[in-house]
């Protein structure tokens, strides 16, 4: 971590500006008094209320010379901040917090909130050097990172019941933005409202269902859009590769779509054929997953789409999906109507 | 032909758990919550066979892929799941199928430092009777070999939710309580107004105990000020006033 003085150093108190500083090489940051006279300046109420005796957290009373602080500095903290004390039984908590508060918080006076010793992203990206490179470098942003809370939109930075100290779980969090018609990415096109879509589509994905957008998405950058972790396919028709479907295969098994004959690796077969294999499995126009599944939420089972578009003038064929018992049935629309039974092998299919 | 009702009537017992109604519906392909597991063998690295369902109090099966990214990470974590719960009748059983070349496996296991049982699923037979959709996934039967939970990846909180799960068999935590972890562990969101709320108040308490009453009678005021029906503020200010009187001052 580098030493990051403040331009402004207290000329009244030079003195302890110069003690603090010497204690800031443990925080690589300025802790001292700012002494500026500049509105957007915010003092630690401690601080604006002892101007003249510093003996609420000092030995001294002598603002010239304070002296060290009367006892370690998480103990001073938590003489008042009794809340964060509390924080700490959390199953979750910062390193910095358990080591001192000073890490993060100029003890005096700040042009930042929370009397922050920076500004939220460098001050936490300061420390997450691969986040930083990470970010810097991915090609898709997440608008919410260059937002004024920054990192703390979606972390606490004290302690939290959840991993990565996230404030909620991820999905919880992610609807809050996207549960409107007004999001637009960084091209200028509309976003999913993604609380009305979920409304109206009982049968979600199941890491929707786990409250775990994170399963596909990265929130802080991405290099595949929109921000998905790795490489899916955009379009409908695509030649079959098990690498464009990474993101699928995080999770599924490419054994879904690699054999023509499987009684094991999926449900979508009739008897013992492949039906995911003859959907996708072709060196040209095979049918990527979006051209028979919604990722997020459908109204049918298994995920599948309510229709598929058809032409350049925006129509939507219906895809009207039955599920039986052993199977299912689709109605005619990409192809005359089809159905078929994983318990036994009623009909032969011709495959490409 | 594999003919899944056959199947499903081979390995498994059908067994209606009133309790577990509440997860009705949840669960592999072919085995749901309340179903009784048959502990069906599979060979260990060595070739030995082993039940992969244990005699333990909890019983817990991780199906995974050891070349895919949540699984990897999934199991680093789960490694110190089971450490955790060394102490405990809680038997652990890593599944994963003899596709993947062996030392590939014996690398991985090296790496993820797993405390558990390693077995191998020949030609995917116990995945296609269970009816696995996704890796990793984790089943937990209890000592009667009743699929307690189905628990499938998540990237987030999932060492918690596997304890949760592990407590619920044992009987430790209730249901609820472990839907609890499950979808709602508590919201540290709010904790910013909470450590403002009360660092006001500590502040007065830190400044009475100096004597300095009019300053933490300040603070208290200010602090009303947002939470007018803060009781504790309340309480605070008429002690203050007390102290005040006591020393025959009046309210600033």
């Amino acid at each position: 971590m580098n030493c990051k003085p403040q331009a402004l150093i207290c000329n009244t108190c030079l003195v302890a500006s110069l003690f603090l500083t010497t204690l800031c090489q443990g925080s690589g940051y300025y802790l001292g008094p700012l002494n500026s006279e500049s509105d957007d300046i915010v003092q630690h109420m401690a601080y604006e209320m002892d101007l003249e005796d510093c003996s609420t957290c000092h030995e001294k009373v002598n603002p010239k010379d304070p002296g060290p602080l009367t006892s370690p500095v998480n103990e001073g903290c938590f003489e008042c901040h009794g809340e964060v004390e509390e924080e700490l039984s959390a199953s979750v908590v910062h390193a910095p917090l358990l080591d001192k508060c000073t890490n993060c918080h100029n003890p005096h006076e700040s042009k930042h909130p929370s009397l922050l010793v920076d500004n939220i992203k460098s001050l936490c990206l300061d420390c997450h050097t691969e986040l930083h490179a990470e970010i810097e470098s991915m090609p898709v942003k997440h608008g919410v990172m260059d937002d004024e809370r920054s990192c703390l939109n979606c972390h606490n930075p004290h302690a939290s019941e959840i991993e990565y100290l996230l404030n909620k779980l991820p999905f919880n969090l992610c609807i809050e933005c996207h549960s409107s018609d007004e999001i637009v990415d960084h091209d200028g096109i509309k976003l999913t409202n993604f609380g009305k879509m979920l409304d109206e589509n009982e049968q979600w994905h199941a890491p929707v269902a786990a409250q775990d957008c994170s399963a596909c998405h990265q929130p802080h950058g991405s290099n595949h859009f929109r921000l998905l972790v790795q490489e899916y396919p955009e379009q409908f028709y695509s030649p079959y590769d098990s690498e464009l479907y990474a993101l699928c295969f995080e999770c599924h098994d490419d054994q879904i779509i690699a054999n023509k004959e499987t009684t094991k690796h999926t449900q979508f077969r009739d008897g013992n054929l492949n039906l995911h294999y003859l959907h996708v499995n072709k060196s040209s126009r095979g049918r990527t997953c979006r051209a028979c599944h919604k990722v997020h939420a459908s109204g049918q089972s298994h995920h599948i789409r309510e229709g598929v578009p058809y032409g350049s003038g925006g129509w939507v064929l219906k895809l009207n999906y039955e599920q039986t018992e052993t199977g299912g049935l689709c109605a005619r629309t990409c192809h005359k109507e089809k159905s078929y039974d994983n318990t036994t092998q009623v009909r032969s299919i011709q495959t490409e | 032909m594999h003919r899944r009702g056959f199947t499903f009537r081979g390995i498994f017992i059908s067994l209606f758990v009133g309790c577990l109604l509440a997860q009705a519906g949840l669960g592999f392909a072919h085995a749901q919550i309340g179903d009784v597991l048959e502990p069906v063998l599979l060979p260990d690295v060595e070739g030995q066979p082993h039940p992969f369902i244990g005699e333990a109090e909890v019983n817990v099966f991780i199906l995974f892929h050891p070349q895919k990214p949540h699984s990897k990470n999934s199991l680093r974590k789960i490694s110190e799941v089971i450490k955790r719960w060394s102490d405990h009748s809680v038997e652990w059983t890593a599944i994963l199928s003899d596709r993947f070349p062996a030392n590939e496996t014996r690398d991985f296991f090296e790496e993820a430092d797993l405390e558990a049982r390693i077995l191998i699923d020949r030609n995917d037979d116990l995945f296609g009777s269970l009816g696995v959709a996704l890796y990793p996934v984790i089943g937990i039967a209890d000592k009667n070999h009743v699929l307690r939970h189905y628990l499938p990846f998540r990237k987030v909180n999932y060492p918690a939710i596997i304890d949760a799960a592990i407590r619920e068999v044992l009987g430790e935590i209730d249901k609820t309580a472990f839907e609890k972890v499950l979808n709602n562990p508590e919201s540290s969101e709010d904790h910013a107004s909470l450590r403002k709320k009360g660092a006001q108040l500590g502040l007065a308490n830190e400044l009475i105990e100096r004597g300095r009453l009019q300053e933490a009678r300040a603070q208290v005021l200010t602090h009303l000020e947002n939470w007018p029906d803060d009781p504790k503020a309340v309480k605070i200010l008429s002690s203050i006033d007390e102290l005040l009187s006591d020393q025959n001052q009046s309210p600033e």
